[in-house]
């Protein structure tokens, strides 16, 4: 075992993650069903989120996976050895009563080996992916009927510290300022931040803004609002959470976006990424590191549109750090915030309504992507965002990092 | 990372649990969906075992659990913690579609501490158990109708080990033997005893016995084995096995018998077992050590009546050494073979016929024993054991450890 970090620090990441984060801001209540998803590398955090889930009154169905390690690399195993018709099963008994089952799910996301997998064929985990979407489908639709709800929190390994070039001691440190783990209360911090994020919400979703336009070095971007869009934040989908996002009518993106963060898919590092908009698609990608990569993910249906816009602001996040996971970097603070586009699938949450209420031709109608991908790619260099409002005026909602309040 | 075995013993494990004990010899079909259940601390073959289904052509249903160890103990944490609705609750839709999905289930049996659980008291363990009899009931009813089996193996920790005094490498000695490990083709080791067991079951399903008197030191006890019965072994279900058994009426059974063999439950050791039966029920049951724990765990509902009677042939049986653990103990050799027993659960297939056709009246009405506990007992020393059949004829059917099939 390496380096494990003090229990306190655990014990407190439990709580934020069980008893604030699930149930958007409530946490869970006794009798409910917690779905507990971690690797054997976050073991510590594995047993002390079940812990609280037992004392909060909840239940675990536990899903415990095994590392991959030099010399058993379980899932490299199956993808070297599965045939396409092994790819595409989909155990669709097991998933729908698994789905019927929970009320939650608390996702570990941790690895032992971060490129594990960067010699499988990207083409056949996406196929993978593919086959497994209804699973996703049911809980998307469980979680629009607020039946469900989830969270995700990073837990550190040596190898995950190294792709950031950090040491283990300094990537948990920013993963424990970055969640509050050092306040005695976190939970009670986490209700501030999310109260300030609301009130960032609240005044963008005051302004009727039609088009959205970002500046910057290497990007001029214009994204479309769409009918029916809210700013959305906080709520404790992922912890830590600094941003504030909506989900643009991905048919009005036009214009270019140079990326000064690395993004990782599939174990792979992609660098430089370059992206141009042409009537909402991408018409051109490029990168100066695994560009097939990156080419490859956006030839998935629908992972060619925009999905999500994402601001934050550079005084709300304690992350000062590149960390190599797109959960941190998408709310990486730093001297100018981060902007960040996700490509591929929606967010329905951004819809200013019932979700659960539009059928599908509407998010259709609506410019709501579909994909079976979700990807954020992450900008932290200076930028102005200039939202153009219904009747044409123009008002900068955001510079130099910060929301501009009035 | 401690004690791991060869990889060509770990390779050969998989392929004799996959291609051949899931099946009963047959192994599973391309399509096929296994559901593999293993600890962490038996990661090495876990491995193996996904590998093998997937070179199989089949699909893996992961259930891969975490280890006890000292301090950092979530199965152990979770008695602790529990109250009577967490330890009663039972996630239905999550086992309905479990094994509605499941045509096999690989259990890979190991722990990294035998005794994480000491201290937790065992009604608290008996009441969770307890919650899962759906799930236990809808894998009964899918093995009836032939659409679900299982199989059992073994992987040997240091802590194992410690429990059974011997050291890790001999107690991997005594699983690679028992198992064929050391042979290049253990599949074909396990067809040979496959037909030797069916030979013995041969003989002893060509009897027409009522009932069934087993005799030694310190025992002398009735079984009557029932209509409807029948003897089986070899079915793969446990890997290694060599056993012959059946699942008696358990209302027929009189008398005391002392088992030789320490038994294990809830992660406690109880020494020097004794069980005494009337009219089918254990009316006393005695032990050198933790008769506490024995008397509850009999207490449970069921658990105090015959579900199982079993002989091993120590010709058969390459395991020699006590491995404090019931898969291993119940299968041993050495010079007299074993006899054991098991109260709690009757094996439905033990019923000579098509399981899937008996109601539940009509179980109950044969003495088809209903509980969530199965525990076996093992005896080791000197046996005899004679059929009476029908006709009031006596038959020996087993003494010093071996069938009397051919004489």
């Amino acid at each position: 075992m390496g380096y494990v970090p003090p229990q306190e620090h655990l014990e407190r990441y439990a709580d934020v993650l069980v008893n604030w984060a699930l149930g958007g801001g409530d946490g869970i209540r006794p009798g409910e069903v917690v779905h507990v998803t971690a690797p054997e590398s976050a073991r510590p955090l594995y047993i002390e989120s079940c812990r609280a889930i037992w004392q909060a009154g909840g239940h675990v169905i536990g899903d415990y996976r095994p590392d991959d390690d030099d010399e058993r690399n379980w899932e490299r195993v199956f993808y070297d050895t599965a045939s396409d018709e092994q790819l595409d099963f989909f155990a669709e008994r097991y998933e729908r009563g698994f789905v019927d089952e929970v009320d939650h799910g608390l996702y570990v996301m941790c690895w032992n080996d971060p490129h594990s997998l960067s010699e499988v064929d990207p083409a056949r985990m996406m196929r993978r992916r593919v086959s497994q979407s209804p699973f996703r489908e049911w809980l998307d639709a469980k979680e629009d009927a607020a039946e469900y709800t989830w969270t995700i929190g990073l837990y550190p390994t040596p190898g995950m510290a190294a792709e950031a070039r950090l040491s283990i001691e300094e990537y948990w440190e920013q993963i424990v300022v970055a969640c509050f783990l050092d306040d005695p209360d976190p939970v009670q911090r986490w209700r501030e931040v999310t109260a300030q994020v609301e009130a960032q919400c609240a005044a963008l979703n005051a302004m009727p803004i039609e088009r959205l336009h970002v500046e910057g070095e290497d990007i001029d971007l214009w994204l479309t609002l769409g009918e029916k869009r809210a700013w959305k934040g906080g709520g404790g989908v992922n912890v830590p959470s600094f941003e504030v996002f909506t989900s643009p009518d991905w048919r009005g993106t036009e214009g270019r976006i140079r990326f000064s963060e690395p993004l990782y898919i599939y174990g792979s590092l992609i660098k430089g990424v370059e992206l141009e908009f042409r009537d909402g698609g991408v018409v051109e990608a490029r990168a100066e590191e695994n560009l097939a990569l990156l080419t490859e993910m956006i030839a998935t249906e629908g992972a060619d549109r925009v999905g999500e816009f994402s601001l934050t602001d550079g005084r709300l996040s304690r992350i000062t750090k590149f960390m190599a996971n797109t959960l941190y970097d998408e709310n990486v603070g730093g001297p100018f915030g981060n902007t960040h586009l996700a490509l591929g699938r929606s967010l329905r949450l951004c819809y200013d309504g019932d979700p659960d209420t539009v059928p599908d031709e509407e998010w259709e109608r609506l410019g709501f992507n579909d994909s079976v991908v979700h990807t954020d790619i992450v900008s932290t260099t200076d930028r102005t965002v200039t939202a153009v409002l219904t009747d044409g005026t123009e008002r900068v909602i955001y510079a130099s990092g910060k929301f501009l309040d009035s | 990372m401690s004690y791991t075995p060869p990889q060509e013993y770990l390779e050969r494990y998989a392929d004799v649990l996959i291609n051949f004990a899931l099946g009963a010899g047959t192994g599973i079909s391309s399509g096929d969906v296994v559901w593999v259940n293993s600890p962490e601390n038996a990661k090495p073959l876990y491995a193996e075992v996904c590998r093998a289904v997937w070179r199989a052509g089949g699909h893996v249903i992961a259930d891969y659990d975490p280890a006890s160890e000292p301090g950092l103990d979530p199965n152990r944490d979770f008695y602790e913690l529990a109250s009577e609705a967490q330890l009663d609750f039972f996630a239905e839709h999550y086992w309905r579609g479990l094994l509605d999905q499941c045509d096999w289930v690989v259990q890979i049996r190991s722990f990294s501490d035998p005794h994480a659980l000491k201290d937790i008291p065992p009604e608290k363990i008996m009441r969770r158990h307890q919650s899962f009899m759906p799930a236990v009931e809808w894998q009964q009813a899918k093995m009836s109708e032939g659409r679900f089996s299982f199989t059992i193996g073994l992987y040997g920790t240091e802590a194992m080990a410690a429990e059974a005094e011997l050291s890790i490498e001999e107690y991997w000695q005594q699983i690679v033997a028992a198992c064929f490990l050391d042979d290049p083709e253990p599949i074909a080791r396990w067809r040979e005893v496959s037909e030797q067991i069916e030979h013995h079951c041969r003989f002893l399903n060509g009897l027409p016995i009522d009932r069934v008197h087993v005799e030694a030191e310190g025992t002398d006890l009735w079984l009557t084995l029932g209509e409807h019965r029948k003897w089986i072994g070899g079915s793969g279900h446990n890997i290694p096995s060599f056993e012959i058994f059946t699942s008696p009426d358990w209302r027929g059974t009189e008398g005391h018998i002392r088992f030789s063999q320490p038994l294990y439950i809830y992660s406690s050791l109880i020494k020097g077992v004794e069980l005494e039966f009337r009219e089918g029920r254990v009316v006393s049951a005695r032990a050198d050590e933790n008769e506490e724990l024995l008397k509850q765990m009999i207490a449970a509902e069921g658990a105090d009546k015959v579900g199982e009677f079993s002989l091993t042939d120590a010709r058969l049986s390459r395991i020699t050494r006590f491995m404090a653990d019931t898969l291993f103990d119940e299968n041993m050799g050495g010079p007299f073979g074993n006899t054991h027993l098991a109260v709690g659960l009757g094996l439905h297939d033990c019923y000579d016929g098509d399981e899937a056709a008996v109601s539940e009246e009509e179980w109950e009405r044969l003495g088809f024993n209903q509980s969530a506990v199965h525990t076996d007992i093992v005896s080791t020393t000197d046996r005899t054991v004679t059929a009476v059949l029908k006709d009031g004829s006596e038959r020996v059917i087993y003494v010093g450890g071996q069938f009397q099939s051919d004489g």
